[in-house]
């Protein structure tokens, strides 16, 4: 049973807690900390690590399991399902350029520079 | 879901004298899940909780369980455990006499549980509860409560004269039991900051009417503002003080 | 899951269980109490008698009294007194039982109805119990000696068992009925209908009345009124809040 991935998080009370549990998973998975077919941490185990309902960390598998990133083996758990570090990294990707990367080019040619600036600068940090 | 039964509370009106305690309450408690009942002193919170104990007679409305109505039906008052800060026990006698009863009582009654939840929060079983400090008696209550294994636990600030740890003991031992044996919980507390993130949906009363029910997290959206989550306690306050300005 | 199975047809109906638990309780105090005045009394005895009283049996309605002067003291006793003082003992633990475990009951899930049956029938043992004391002080001391007091006219025993009954369940029962009273309402109105009652029952001669009535039919009007308050208890209690 492999339970990787489970450098415990911490919830705070900004958000719904499931929502911070499913993207601190999509994080892990994102990250590689948890591989394909790697077991999650059960919502029992939530509930009595976090003091939760345990429906509350089952919110946020299914929420996951409808974002096809996890899937539920009868009697056994929830593990990562194939090609979910690949789905997420698309996803990624397509809200990174839209959400993080347009705004900063957006800001770029609002201070004067272009964007042939823009890719010489990005060369030069990374 | 976990093939409990609902609790079903529909149009339940109560006076006492003068005062309206209830009015109009539609609720359904869903089987097997946790749910809380909030509200403000005199919201009617214990009158509702009382009702659906059959602890009082229904003035007007229904509260069945499982399609069948609770008051006076053995099947169902012995399946619905009320559990509040006072009565509920032969107060001069030994705890273990008061527990004699619990256990003929109550179908589901685990004893060696009972046992094991009292020494847990060192609850003396020779002593009479009327002897023992407040914090042991909410103790005492607490755990037979969580023994009695009852299908519909009510739970009304039993937790009231706990110190800080016991109740962090008791909340583990209650989810630890809830999780390994599912029963429908109905907690009523007013330290909403313990136990918001324990209850799966919510029951918010303001002076003798529901104001938000369903899903915990839902309702607690529903009052949000901005980037923060609002807690119970934001709940509470919007909809309590709302109504004072009407 | 299996444990919250909702099939528990299993379990015992609660009346059953009810009565148990009041019955025993019940039974356990009664003895308890007679095995108290039991030896007390015979404590009571052995100093007296080490003092050089005298014990003398008593002929009408007293049951216990000391006459002395510069020579002796003597100690009149009715030889009946101990079903007496039983009979006391049961509508004392009726009363207790009733204040102290109603309301429990009803929240420890039992039903009006089962704590209702299970009452009468502990009322029906509390009486039974005194009755088989009552019988064997008399099978032991002869029926003139449970006589005097319980206004049967000769020594018939079943005049006694009548009267005796009759009077012990009227006894119970109005106890018991009085003690829902209080559980039932404010605490004002118990002492409200009780004050009334007796007011009415000095009042209108009924007390007197009573005594005339032949001692034939005297049980059947406790009887009668025993049912009575029977059917007020019920009432009661059907709908008997706990707060």
């Amino acid at each position: 049973m492999n339970h990787r991935g489970d450098q415990l998080p911490s919830f705070d009370d900004r958000s719904p807690i499931y929502l911070q549990i499913a993207e601190h998973l999509r994080r892990s998975i994102l990250a590689g900390d948890l591989a394909e077919e790697d077991q999650v941490m059960s919502t029992t185990a939530y509930a009595t690590t976090y003091r939760i309902n345990p429906a509350t960390a089952a919110k946020a598998m299914s929420l996951l399991v409808d974002e096809e990133l996890l899937h539920k083996r009868r009697g056994l758990g929830m593990f990562v399902s194939s090609g979910a570090q690949a789905k997420l990294r698309e996803r990624g990707r397509a809200e990174f350029v839209d959400a993080v990367l347009r705004p900063v080019v957006d800001q770029g040619h609002a201070l004067g520079l272009s964007t042939d600036e823009l890719c010489r600068a990005m060369k030069e940090i990374s | 879901m976990t093939g409990l039964a609902d609790l079903q509370i529909r149009s339940v009106t109560h006076r006492f004298g003068s005062t309206t305690a209830l009015s109009q309450v539609d609720a359904t408690i869903r089987g097997g899940t946790i749910t809380g009942l909030i509200g403000r002193n005199g919201a009617g919170k214990t009158t509702l909780a009382r009702l659906i104990a059959a602890w009082q007679p229904l003035q007007s409305g229904s509260i069945h369980l499982d399609g069948h109505p609770v008051w006076e039906s053995q099947d169902r008052t012995s399946r619905v455990c009320l559990m509040k800060d006072t009565g509920g026990f032969l107060e001069d006698q030994p705890v273990r006499k008061s527990l004699r009863v619990h256990r003929a009582a109550r179908p589901h009654w685990d004893h060696d549980y009972a046992m094991r939840l009292l020494d847990l929060f060192e609850v003396p079983t020779k002593k009479s509860p009327e002897k023992l400090s407040t914090g042991k008696r909410s103790a005492l209550r607490a755990a037979v409560a969580l023994a009695t294994r009852a299908e519909v636990t009510i739970l009304d600030e039993v937790y009231l004269g706990m110190d800080a740890v016991t109740r962090r003991m008791f909340y583990d031992e209650l989810m630890a039991d809830y999780i390994a044996r599912p029963r429908t919980v109905i907690l009523s507390s007013h330290l909403l900051d313990e136990v918001e993130d324990l209850m799966e949906e919510v029951v918010v009363l303001d002076r003798g009417r529901v104001m938000a029910a369903g899903d915990t997290d839902e309702v607690r959206q529903q009052y949000s503002s901005g980037s923060s989550l609002a807690s119970l306690t934001d709940v509470l306050v919007q909809i309590t003080t709302s109504g004072a300005e009407r | 899951m299996s444990a919250m199975s909702t099939d528990r047809r299993t379990t015992a109906p609660q009346w059953r269980v009810a009565t148990t638990l009041l019955a025993t309780e019940g039974l356990r105090a009664m003895v308890s109490a007679t095995a108290v005045m039991v030896a007390v009394a015979l404590l009571f005895y052995a100093v007296a008698r080490s003092l050089g009283w005298e014990f003398v049996e008593a002929r009408s309605d007293v049951m216990l009294g000391v006459v002395a002067d510069q020579r002796s003291v003597v100690v009149v006793v009715a030889s009946g007194w101990l079903p007496v003082a039983v009979s006391t003992a049961a509508i004392i633990v009726a009363i207790v039982l009733t204040a102290s475990r109603t309301r429990m009951f009803v929240s420890a899930g039992f039903t009006r109805r089962a704590i209702m049956s299970g009452t009468a029938v502990t009322l029906v043992l509390l009486v039974a119990y005194a009755l088989v004391v009552g019988a064997i002080v008399t099978l032991v001391l002869g029926p003139s000696a449970t006589a005097g007091y319980l206004g049967a006219e000769g020594a018939q025993v079943s005049s006694l068992v009548a009267n005796g009954v009759s009077g012990l369940a009227f006894g119970v029962v109005g106890a018991v009925a009085v003690t829902v009273l209080f559980l039932r309402f404010v605490w004002w109105v118990g002492v409200l209908v009780l004050a009334t009652l007796s007011l009415l029952l000095t009042v209108t001669g009924a007390a007197g009345a009573l005594d005339a009535v032949s001692s034939s039919a005297f049980p059947w009007v406790l009887w009668a009124l025993t049912a009575l308050l029977a059917c007020a208890y019920w009432a009661m209690m059907r709908r008997l809040p706990v707060r």
